[in-house]
């Protein structure tokens, strides 16, 4: 084989990086391209940028740039959705930390104070939690406005709050049901930043009515934020995991609903964010059953916690009927033939 | 609405396209050029911004040819490219203007940014150019 053939072969297997389509309509042209340029500079074999920016091409073409599929543009609108979505929840979930950040300084109400809610106290962590709060609504707001580095590196700040989180990852000390809301959290916190990641790249169009995801962020989060520094959410445990399983819940029981329907990107990235959540189910359950500080307890005394147990409690067995209901439909549809097909039976 | 700020990469290849139409290798050699070597495009960046350009209507395929068993496909400006390239040298003209004459109070000379633009003041320093006083 001559060099020049086993540049040019070479150079094809960079492109081959590109999707098959693409490869087909622009192929032979970024071909000459590149062998025009390794001639120019006598080089035999592709540089690392040029590897590096052909994978990029490769990765944004994938995820929706222009010029991709239909189909790569869904998955770039999903993996946006997914950022968007999962930023929403983030805010929601750091909710507690600036209701009880107060308490670090005034006198903490028993049972409110921010060390025994969090079980940590040093400076380090309550900036963490408090930027948990506020990257999120900042993140939204570069990402709506189109400062797109802005937004993601506000995003990656979650994966610095993931390493708050070592101390429940241990397996073999914690039993199942307590590990749920520790790879809930890793998720919630991971999912959406890897997403952003790849979604919001150079060639991604714009936020579709960003300001109804500022909107959502404030609605959400704020209400939680006077709800979390009311006496009655004192059980910080179970108002964060009926938060989360509700979220997760209401997510998936949507996203079932709604899978037959054209935006396609909306359901699946509400299953992608809810999924995770699911995992607290069975915490949840442990907390309404064998918790000594929770609801089993709380029914028998008069306390203010009784009526939120009680609200959430009943606002899961609704959500988890709705998701087996969507469930048995969406199973039942998949089992119907179309018209055309049963005719000819 | 105001229009989106193009990066100067893009502006680059705009230009690049101003006086004729030219094929992808063709491109990456006049942006280096203009440029003047600050600017290489690599062939990832290229297909990605020739595909955004051909979305958004700015560019559009002119020919095919193949040369010594090569394709080279060139591309030209369209009208609507003309008049976002027109508007964005505008617009960064009246930029360095700006510059130049606030450079000017300084006594600052910026060369090539119009005669009465960087006239510098009597400070006291005697005229400079912007490569000068760095």
């Amino acid at each position: 084989m001559s060099t020049q053939e086993s540049r040019t072969d070479r150079y094809r297997r960079v492109l081959a990086l590109l999707p098959r389509a693409y490869l087909e309509q622009r192929g032979e042209e970024m071909l000459a391209v590149m062998l025009d340029g390794a001639e120019g500079e006598g080089r035999d074999r592709p540089s690392a940028g040029e590897l590096l920016s052909v994978l990029g091409l490769s990765l944004r073409l994938r995820t929706g740039a222009p010029g991709a599929s239909p189909r790569a543009r869904s998955v770039g609108e999903m993996l946006r959705l997914i950022t968007l979505i999962g930023l929403l929840l983030q805010a929601a979930a750091f909710a507690s930390a600036p209701a009880q950040l107060p308490h670090l300084w005034i006198s903490p109400i028993p049972g409110l104070d921010y060390a025994a809610n969090f079980g940590r106290f040093d400076l380090w962590h309550v900036v963490g939690d408090l930027s948990g709060f506020v990257c999120p609504f900042l993140a939204l707001a570069a990402l709506s406005r189109g400062e797109r580095r802005l937004g993601l590196v506000l995003t990656t700040n979650a994966l610095v709050l993931v390493s708050s989180f070592p101390p429940h990852l241990d397996m073999f000390r914690y039993p199942a049901g307590f590990l749920g809301q520790t790879y809930a959290a890793v998720a919630l916190c991971v999912i959406p930043t890897v997403s952003g990641l790849l979604g919001f790249h150079r060639e991604a169009p714009r936020v579709v009515r960003p300001r109804r995801w500022f909107t959502a962020v404030f609605a959400l989060a704020v209400p939680l934020v006077v709800l979390d520094s009311m006496p009655i959410a004192r059980d910080w445990a179970l108002a964060s995991n009926v938060f989360a399983v509700v979220c997760g819940c209401a997510a998936v029981g949507i996203a079932l609903s709604r899978t037959r329907s054209r935006g396609g990107a909306w359901p699946a990235a509400l299953m992608v964010v809810g999924s995770p959540m699911l995992l607290m189910l069975p915490e949840s359950m442990n907390l309404y059953t064998f918790g000594g500080s929770s609801f089993i307890s709380r029914l028998l005394l008069t306390d203010p916690s009784t009526f939120v147990a009680l609200v959430a409690l009943a606002v899961e067995v609704l959500l988890a009927v709705a998701l087996a209901v969507s469930l048995a439909r969406r199973l039942r549809r998949s089992g119907r033939l179309p018209a055309e097909l049963r005719g000819q039976r | 609405m105001n229009s989106p700020t193009r990066t100067e990469q893009v502006f680059l290849i705009l230009t690049a396209l101003a006086d004729r139409p030219r094929h992808g290798y063709g491109i990456v050699q006049e942006v280096e050029k203009l440029s003047e070597g600050r600017t290489r495009l690599k062939v990832g960046t290229l297909y990605g911004a020739l595909d955004r350009l051909t979305t958004e209507g700015l560019l559009e395929p002119d020919r095919e040819e193949v040369e010594s068993g090569r394709l080279r496909r060139y591309y030209r400006l369209t009208e609507r490219g003309v008049a976002a390239l027109t508007e964005d040298a505008e617009r960064m003209a009246a930029n360095a203007r700006a510059a130049a004459q606030r450079l000017g109070v300084r006594g600052v000379r910026v060369s090539g940014a119009g005669a009465d633009a960087g006239r510098p003041t009597n400070l006291g320093q005697g005229p400079r150019t912007a490569r000068g006083a760095a």
